[in-house]
């Protein structure tokens, strides 16, 4: 190109098809001549810079731009046509060089990346051309680069901090913590599981968890997920081959990528010992009970003979006084008899064996009431029972418990005759039984008080009684895995409830 | 192997040192902050003492900015980093770099590092121009990274080309930088290059 003028684009001087390229470019263009004045400035730079050609051509960079005095431009443009270098201007140091806002937000100036090469033209000389680029949507990128970086640096952090709590929580917790595959392959074990099974998991050649603890592999194989959760007792074999008794619950873990399960539990040998020494002690307390209550019968079985003695050859031969006297001892005998009877039922209801049938528990009650004949009689009582359904109990003890229920609500009666109700309640393990009625009613603060053993709520006077019944009755329905309440209004009645399982 | 003697190597030093005063002085204007830069030591070698150098103590990747140049003589200017020392030297233009997201250069972080980059090498060899009275056209410098063998390899045009090597010393603020400036150029342009020298230099005026 000989004649800048080729590229002149003027309105009266035709484009070369060079020019019409550079006039159509997404990117600014302007030649500098050899004195740094515009000789082209393609339609880019003026939609954006707001100086058309005909304003630009035959001016300095510096005399349309006041503001690039001293710039790393203008030396850029002098470098290229005085020694003839080429330079970058990067958008990160300079951001916006020229004047060049964008065409929809006229008042933000366009990021421009620029660079400047010198042309060594035969006719011109060294002239210099310059090309700006936007860099609106590299600049976006990085923006949204940077700032998915930070929060990809923020989320790693947060989780770093989370697995080093996890990890800390795990290797403090108390309970002994395996992770394990479904091959029985333990991948982790916290130091309570290394002091649990006296074996160092984390280095020592794996076993696999079937080898500490041999039941799980079996609950796997059942794959009764419902019943892995549950904390279980199971026999423990320790790194030495020691056995001990364990409580563990497996869990699966619910992550996508692996099968993996978690077994946590702990040792339970001394717990065991402990429950064991209180069973042995219970069981002797109650031989001590039955053998006291037992060997007490025959001296009072001999004081009571005597004293009906006395009172036969003797009674209206003394005096007065002496009848009064022979009289109270017959009675403290008696009562004390019933008391050690009362004992000895209570001491056998938790001894005896309790021999579990399929009991139909309407003749229970049938057989109860027959029990309380005279008492039912005297007292006018009316026993209402709807059908009762079969329950998987000890037959004797189920009649003595209907027989007490009933016996107090007999008892424990107003002025007018008692109306007794039976009913009962299927439930999905448990049948509830109620016998409600109309007597005198327990405060309610006492309801728990009542099943205590020779507790008493009245004198013996008002209402006889050893003051054991009830306890025998909670013992029998514990005894039966249920559980015995009552509900009560003072002077308006009670109803006792007790559940029994449904079948065997 | 291309020699020189103790005064061309001098009058080289210095050429080089002038240089890189101009380029100094322009970063300095760009980072708003004072910029060292230093040559301690100028070297002729042959392609693989200079990839020996290179590759010492890392085989990390480099950056590097390109620069063709043709005139008087022509060749190819590189300015060569190890990415960890590019990395300082985008800290060190760029203050408010988040310290810890850096791991790779961005696009306009590699942009930045090519306008610092062109900044040196135009400052070579306008240093050169200026004083030597040669002339030449350089072209739009372009960014590179990779191994040494594969910055080496663009910048080279012949097996038989020699390298003028420098080593150099970056310092902004508190941070310090190596980097490393060549001239590639076959044996005729490096004897273009010691005429020019000698012709400014050493010529007995007389």
């Amino acid at each position: 190109m000989t004649d800048s003028s080729a590229l002149r684009n003027t309105p009266t001087v035709p484009l070369s098809l060079g020019g019409l390229v550079l006039e159509h470019l997404d990117c600014g263009i302007a030649l500098l001549d050899a004195t740094g004045k515009v000789c082209y400035w393609n339609k880019w730079l003026a939609q954006r810079t707001r100086i058309g050609p005909a304003d630009a051509l035959g001016r300095t960079l510096l005399e349309m731009f006041p503001e690039l005095e001293g710039s790393q431009l203008s030396f850029c443009v002098e470098d290229a046509l005085q020694v003839g270098l080429s330079s970058v201007l990067s958008q990160s140091i300079h951001k916006s060089p020229l004047p060049a806002f964008r065409l929809d937000l006229e008042s933000e100036r366009i990021p421009q990346q620029i660079q400047v090469a010198p042309i060594l033209d035969p006719g011109l000389g060294r002239i210099c051309i310059l090309s700006v680029s936007d860099v609106s949507a590299a600049l976006t990128r990085e923006t949204t680069l940077h700032r998915a970086n930070r929060e990809l640096a923020d989320k790693s952090e947060s989780l770093k901090r989370a697995q080093e709590l996890n990890r800390a929580v795990i290797e403090g917790a108390a309970e002994a913590i395996l992770v394990f595959e479904r091959d029985g392959r333990i991948c982790d074990a916290n130091p309570a599981a290394a002091e649990v099974f006296r074996y160092d998991f984390r280095t020592r050649s794996a076993k696999p968890l079937w080898d500490f603890v041999p039941a799980i592999r079996e609950m796997l194989a059942q794959e009764v997920g419902s019943r892995l959760g549950d904390m279980r007792e199971h026999l423990g074999v320790r790194g030495d081959g020691e056995r001990f008794p364990l409580e563990m619950s497996v869990h699966q873990l619910e992550i996508t990528s692996q099968e993996l399960y978690t077994a946590i539990g702990r040792d339970i040998s001394e717990r065991k010992q402990s429950e064991d020494a209180l069973q042995r002690s219970h069981a002797e307390l109650q031989q001590f009970a039955y053998a006291a209550s037992h060997d007490l019968q025959e001296p009072l079985r001999t004081i009571s003979g005597f004293t009906g003695l006395l009172r036969k050859r003797y009674h209206g031969q003394i005096d007065a006084k002496a009848d009064g006297y022979i009289d109270h001892v017959t009675q403290g005998v008696e009562r004390m008899s019933n008391l050690i009877e009362a004992l000895l039922e209570y001491s056998k209801v938790g001894s005896a064996p309790v021999e579990l049938e399929t009991v139909d528990t309407s003749s229970v009650v049938r057989e109860a009431l027959s029990n309380l004949g005279a008492a039912l009689e005297e007292s006018g009582a009316v026993v209402t029972s709807l059908p009762l359904p079969a329950v998987c109990a000890d037959r004797r003890q189920l009649v003595r418990l209907f027989q007490n229920l009933i016996g107090n609500a007999i008892k424990f009666r107003r002025d007018d005759a008692p109306r007794i109700e039976i009913r009962a309640h299927q439930g999905r393990r448990t049948h509830r039984f109620e016998i409600e009625d109309n007597g005198i009613g327990v405060d309610p603060s006492f309801a728990e008080r009542i099943f205590e053993v020779f507790q008493r709520l009245h004198l013996r006077e008002e209402y006889p009684g050893t003051g054991i019944g009830l306890s025998i009755c909670k013992r029998i329905v514990e005894r039966h895995h249920g559980e015995i309440w009552m509900t009560s209004e003072p002077g308006r009645g009670s109803c006792f409830y007790f559940t029994l399982p449904t079948g065997v | 192997m291309f020699e020189l003697t103790a005064e061309e190597t001098d009058a080289i030093n210095e050429v080089f040192n002038i240089g890189m005063g101009r380029a100094a002085s322009s970063l300095s204007r760009l980072v708003r902050s004072e910029v060292g830069l230093s040559i301690p030591d100028l070297d002729f070698l042959s392609l693989s003492e200079v990839q020996e150098i290179l590759a010492e103590g890392s085989d990390l990747s480099m950056c590097a900015v390109h620069e063709r140049f043709s005139g008087t003589f022509g060749g190819n200017a590189l300015l060569v980093f190890p990415s960890v020392d590019s990395l300082e030297l985008v800290k060190a233009i760029f203050p408010d770099t988040d310290e810890n997201q850096l791991d790779s250069l961005s696009e306009l972080e590699q942009e930045a590092l090519l306008e610092v980059g062109n900044i040196i090498l135009n400052a070579c060899v306008g240093s050169i121009a200026n004083l030597t009275g040669a002339t030449f056209s350089t072209e739009i410098p372009i960014f590179l990274q990779g191994s040494v063998e594969h910055i080496l390899t663009r910048a080279q045009q012949a097996k038989t080309d020699e390298y003028l090597f420098m080593r150099m010393r970056f310092r902004i603020q508190v941070r310090s930088m190596i980097g490393y400036v060549a001239f590639v150029m076959d044996i005729p342009s490096l004897e273009a290059f010691r005429d020019c020298v000698r012709k400014a230099f050493l010529t007995d005026p007389a």
